[in-house]
């Protein structure tokens, strides 16, 4: 009994040591980047490109696993669960992220602490957009027809609570008075066959999404829902520009680990992939695919992060408690 | 042979009931139309009401029922057995053992249970089906399978 | 026809050595990749994207299209052989298919489906190069509205996959409806049915169900009782006799138009063009009682319907830049990565590339029949294994194949509690086909409801003052009054027989 007791002590001893040699020199292995939609999508390309120039920083390679499913709920879920190593990073989906928390229906098993996040990489900032030949010409336009038949006109969103049918209810609440009638597609393709074929009034997506059908002329965009103007679309208004400094909203998609991940290794990785982002290939490749980079790092994305939470609260409650649905 | 769809009439029925209870807890009307209960409410009460039928027609011995029958016999149930608890053993180890290790001894089980005896051919086939299988995918396609805590 | 005279022009881009080339390569992976479980043409094509970067815009397009049809007909292939659909579209295939190989005529059943893909494909080209724009544009007028009534036809046609006994049909109609209806709700996109498992808020899964009620089942009853299941592998000639010959033309016809218009229409999934071809097939047939015991027209018809769909599908991506499917999300994805927009701009600012990728339809479709056709004997050669290792073959393929769908354990604890259902299901003598049916259309109609309703506030008359989906609606009551009739007529006249 004695010797086998020896020996289970030996081996787990053996264990031990390993695991502390990879402490001291990390990334000692590969590194798992997980991207929590299906293989194809717009944040799998982008991690892709970004995975293959950061490997040749990291001295590693990066792995990149899709854990699709739930609108990212599965790949997030198992991201919250992994070990604070740094050996398992996730792609983490704003406001997507926020509203699985928030919505008490979604029973998510983590909360927005869960999560470091370390460093963005895409913001696409919300579109306004619609048919070529719809009567609205402007978004104020728009916006007084909203107010004068109030939940005739039809406002179509790539899902819900998403950050597009958030910015609806950003809208309603920029200008008040003005209701439209949210219909919910399943995605941009759903929702471009509805314009296109005359069956919704107007769509509120995302810039990415939307600047090749734009440039094609069969639709026209009334505004962007960010600070700045686009450089895909320089001839759209922003939203401040037309008197709705508050109606902003984005998806974004970043980098983040694990809650409990140490400062050196989140440091490490910020560096790594700060570098890989300003290389002037993945520079090139982002905009040949149409995604507008904005590289956030540190404190201004956790800033960014919480900030976008307290935001998402407010109309996620207001979403469900909205009389006209 | 009326008794095997007698037996799956009545697991349906407690199918849906319990559907019919999961969806009361869901709303069954809401401000523009059916609820998210509404649906499943009624169908599972369309399909007890069925089930119900199917049971009636039996007892009159006037169903045109299909010519199935549930019997077994002893060689039959053990083979299904045996592939069946196989698998999901396997299935529950994947991820705790990898993909390499849970396949090949999956793999020499099922041959070995089911009845081969050329230990050679059982070899190679184990061989290429776990660890073959998973380098196919893993280099060519670049499609990760489970790596288990003992590292491969 | 100017049409005719681009097409002609495309003929001449298709024909060079390089794009037939890269249309032959991509027939080959394809084919490869549809034969793989659970990967799909979805994940396949996007898998093989980075090796397209290296060629040349036009060249890409056509080896990625021809990895699409291509991978439709390796799902085929494995329906026929071991009843596994190798993706969600070769499901129906298993009904007839797999019952012919089972007699031994797999290299038949597989030859027709060769054959009827290859009609199938080329007719959708033609029709596709002078159709194109209108059509397309006609298609756009199915709103929501007008998909679910299309839907609720399909439905209505279920009662042409029933058996024996139409309750049971219509039981199991309503268990696969209910099972459809696991995930998150329409309403709120809150989860039903999931029992607090985020894996579920998708719903069951489509294919890992299928893979286990078809290949898991067969698995297990293949272990009950080896030498009942198969059959010798005699290969009672590679040929359909003469009857068979005209009994699949009219069937390979009729899946054609099928899988052409629904193609057409952006959104409708490869699925249902199968079904309903198959269904149609069934109640135009002299004798829709042997449906499911190994008819050809069983195969010919939805292999057909497959082909003609893929290939009409292209016209919803080119004409209007809308996918219609995940897979030809991903085309499109291969589109826009080589700097090539999807659109009626497309047509105009590089008329050359578009013809010349819709003449390789013709090339591509020819390539894949000359290639599969000599083939076929040799996959028909795969059931002379020994019963054991193609019970451990197919597991360890099934279980691959629903791992890599998601890389989730899951999908595989699925398919084996559907396996299990299925076995039993088997053993009774219970159809599965309406159940799978309705699992597929289930969730459509429900979100088509549902968006339709948030369109007209509540509103129910959207669905009758709309004349596309008013037609439909009549179409659906038509079939439903037809079927009664028919019904009650069979009973009436067997009530004679047997006074």
């Amino acid at each position: 009994m004695n010797r086998i007791v020896q020996g289970l002590l030996l081996i787990l001893a053996a264990f031990v040591s390993i695991g502390e040699a990879a402490a001291a020199e990390y990334p000692a292995r590969p590194v798992q980047l997980m991207v929590a939609f299906p293989a194809g999508g717009g944040t799998d390309v982008a991690a892709r490109i970004l995975a293959a120039i950061a490997e040749k920083h990291l001295g590693q390679s990066i792995v990149v696993v899709n854990k699709g499913g739930a609108g990212g709920q599965v790949g997030w879920t198992e991201m919250a669960r992994q070990k604070p190593d740094g050996y398992y990073l996730g792609f983490i989906n704003l406001p997507a992220l926020n509203t699985i928390i928030l919505d008490p229906d979604r029973k998510a098993t983590f909360k927005e602490d869960a999560f470091i996040p370390v460093i963005n990489q895409v913001l696409d900032p919300g579109i306004i957009w619609l048919k070529a030949d719809s009567p609205y010409k402007t978004l104020k336009d728009l916006i007084e027809a909203a107010r004068r038949t109030p939940n005739k006109i039809s406002a179509g969103t790539t899902g819900i609570l998403s950050d597009d049918h958030l910015a609806i209810l950003m809208m309603e609440e920029a200008a008040p008075g003005a209701i439209f009638r949210i219909v919910h597609l399943e995605g941009g393709a759903p929702q471009a066959t509805a314009i296109l074929g005359g069956h919704l009034d107007v769509a509120f997506d995302n810039v990415g999404g939307v600047v090749r059908r734009i440039r094609s002329g069969e639709v026209r965009a009334l505004a962007v829902l960010d600070t700045r103007r686009s450089p895909f679309l320089p001839d759209v208004p922003t939203m401040p520009e037309l008197g709705f400094p508050t109606v902003i909203s984005s998806s974004t998609r970043g980098i983040a680990v694990p809650r409990g991940t140490p400062d050196a290794i989140v440091k490490r990785l910020q560096d790594v992939f700060r570098k890989a982002m300003e290389d002037p290939e993945h520079v090139r490749k982002m905009e040949e695919a149409g995604l507008a980079q904005r590289i956030m790092v540190g404190e201004e994305y956790i800033k960014y992060y919480r900030d976008l939470h307290a935001k998402a609260a407010k109309y996620t409650e207001w979403a469900r408690t909205r009389p006209h649905k | 042979m009326t008794r095997g769809w007698q037996a799956a009439i009545v697991v349906l029925l407690v199918l849906f009931g319990v559907f019919a209870y999961e969806s009361l807890q869901l709303s069954l009307r809401d401000a523009i139309g059916p609820g998210a209960g509404f649906f499943p409410f009624w169908l599972s009460v369309l399909g007890a009401v069925l089930a119900l039928l199917l049971l009636a027609q039996l007892k009159l011995g006037r169903a045109i029922v299909g010519t199935g029958e549930l019997t077994f016999d002893r060689a039959g149930l053990r083979n299904v057995t045996l592939v069946l608890a196989g698998v999901i053993v396997a299935t529950a180890l994947l991820e705790l053992v990898g993909f390499r290790l849970a396949m090949l001894l999956l793999l020499i089980y099922l041959l070995a249970g089911l009845g081969v005896r050329n230990w050679l051919a059982m070899a190679i086939v184990a061989g290429a089906g776990s660890f073959g299988v998973y380098h196919v995918f893993y280099d060519l396609l670049k499609v990760p399978l489970p790596v288990g805590i003992f590292g491969f | 026809m100017e049409g005719f005279q681009l097409l002609l022009s495309g003929f001449a881009g298709a024909l060079t050595p390089a794009n037939l080339a890269f249309a032959f390569i991509g027939c080959v992976l394809g084919t490869l990749i549809g034969v793989l479980p659970g990967l799909g043409p979805a994940a396949g094509t996007a898998i093989l994207i980075p090796l397209t970067f290296k060629l040349d815009a036009t060249g890409a397009i056509i080896m990625l299209a021809a990895i699409y049809y291509g991978a439709m007909y390796g799902g085929t292939i494995t329906s026929v052989l071991i009843n596994v659909p190798g993706e969600a579209a070769s499901v129906i295939t298993c009904l007839d298919g797999y019952e012919m190989a089972r007699q031994g005529r797999a290299g038949t059943a597989l030859g027709i489906a060769a054959i009827g893909s290859f009609v199938g494909g080329v007719f959708a080209a033609v029709a596709l190069a002078v159709v194109a724009l209108p059509l397309a544009r006609f298609a756009l007028s199915f709103g929501p509205p007008e998909f679910f009534c299309l839907m609720l036809l399909g439905m209505c046609l279920v009662t042409g996959l029933a058996g024996q006994s139409l309750v049971a049909a219509l039981l199991m109609t309503v268990l696969g409806l209910l099972l459809s209806l696991v995930g998150l709700d329409p309403v709120r996109g809150a989860p039903r049915f999931t029992f607090g498992i985020p894996e579920l808020y998708d719903g069951l899964g489509f294919v890992p169900v299928v893979m286990g009620l078809f290949g898991v089942a067969e698995i297990l009853l293949v272990a009950e009782a080896p030498f009942r299941r198969l059959a010798e592998t005699r290969l009672t000639g590679l040929w359909p006799s003469r009857d068979e010959w005209r009994r699949s033309s009219g069937a390979i016809w009729r899946g054609t138009v099928i899988g052409f218009l629904l193609g057409l229409i952006p959104g409708v999934g490869a699925v249902i063009p199968t079904f309903m071809a198959y269904i149609v097939e069934k109640r135009l047939s002299k004798h829709p009682e042997k449906f499911g015991t190994g008819v050809i027209e069983g195969v010919a018809s939805p292999e057909t319907a497959n082909n003609a769909y893929a290939n009409a599908a292209m016209v919803p991506l080119l004409v209007l830049g809308v996918p219609s499917s995940p897979t030809i999300a991903i085309l499109m994805g291969a589109f826009i990565i080589n700097g090539l927009t999807p659109g009626p701009f497309l047509f105009k600012e590089r008329p050359d590339l578009v013809w010349t990728v819709i003449a390789s339809f013709f090339t591509g479709n020819l390539i894949l029949l000359i290639l599969n056709l000599p083939l076929v004997g040799l996959w028909a050669k795969i059931l002379k294994v020994p019963y054991q290792y193609l019970c451990a073959g197919t597991l360890l393929f099934c279980i691959v194949g629903a791992y890599s769908l998601k890389g989730t354990v899951f999908d595989v604890g699925v398919m084996l509690v559907f396996g299990v259902i299925g076995y039993f299901l088997r053993k009774l003598g219970m159809p599965l086909a309406p159940a799978v049916l309705a699992l597929i259309l289930g969730p459509f109609m429900e979100k088509s409801l549902r968006t339709s309703l948030e369109l007209s506030a509540g509103d129910f008359s959207i669905f009758v003052t709309r004349p596309i989906s008013a037609t439909l609606l009549v179409c659906a009551a038509l079939v439903i009054v037809v079927s009664t009739l028919r019904i009650s007529t069979v009973k009436a006249l067997k009530e004679a027989e047997s006074k």
